[in-house]
């Protein structure tokens, strides 16, 4: 996320709608300043998406935000081609 | 002065604050000085002002973000009695345009649109899979 304004924000922090925890690395950011914010998960079967939204507040007025969406497709397991017969062994 | 917003300055710029003092009464004032409810250090010309006296008393600072304001209070011996004071206030205000940017990236890909709809025929999409 990037501070494109002209002030520093101040209680910087990522939100994301599907709940996922991000970690950002300050919570401060001077004009035109650049940090990453990290989160993760497993990825689940399907469709999915969700929206990270950044907020921070300026020295005075109302607080700012910006949101961006990205989408994954889990790809649930083939099943495998042809099976081979194999014989149980068994430990005794 | 005005009230505010006062004068819009640029973040950062510097800021230049004039106190016009006189000695308005009809003996002279000594001891005199102006002080800032801000901070700011006023230097003055000269500390005594004869009754019907002037002087230019300066401030400097650097404008910072939003509405700012500060209270300049002069204040004089005169031979006997206490100490008089006059208070005047200023105003200015820095217009600010606060923004921020996100750019979301998935396993380090920026995705854009929404993986196309998945069918025999079209495995491919654009989002990432997993």
């Amino acid at each position: 996320m990037t501070n494109s304004g002209d002030v520093a924000l101040t209680n910087v922090a990522v939100t994301d709608d599907q709940h996922v925890a991000v970690s950002c690395p300050k919570s401060t950011l001077a004009a035109g300043e650049t940090m990453t914010c990290t989160g993760s998960g497993t990825a689940i079967s399907g469709q999915y998406h969700n929206v990270g939204m950044a907020t921070g507040q300026p020295p005075c007025g109302s607080a700012v935000s910006a949101n961006d969406s990205s989408w994954y497709y889990g790809q649930s397991p083939q099943p495998p081609a042809s099976r081979s017969r194999s014989t149980p062994t068994a430990n005794t | 002065m005005a009230g505010p917003p006062g004068p819009q300055l640029p973040v950062g710029s510097r800021v230049s604050w004039t106190y016009l003092v006189t000695n308005c009464g009809q003996v002279s004032l000594s001891n005199v000085h102006v002080t800032d409810n801000r901070g700011v250090a006023v230097t003055c010309p000269k500390s005594a002002l004869v009754a019907g006296e002037v002087m230019t008393c300066t401030g400097y600072g650097t404008a910072t973000a939003c509405q700012y304001s500060n209270v300049g209070t002069a204040s004089g011996a005169p031979p006997t009695g206490a100490a008089v004071t006059a208070q005047d206030q200023s105003w200015y205000s820095v217009p600010s345009n606060p923004a921020l940017q996100i750019k979301k990236s998935i396993n380090g890909q920026h995705v854009t649109r929404p993986p196309a709809r998945r069918s025999p025929s079209a495995r491919r999409s654009p989002g990432p899979t997993g």
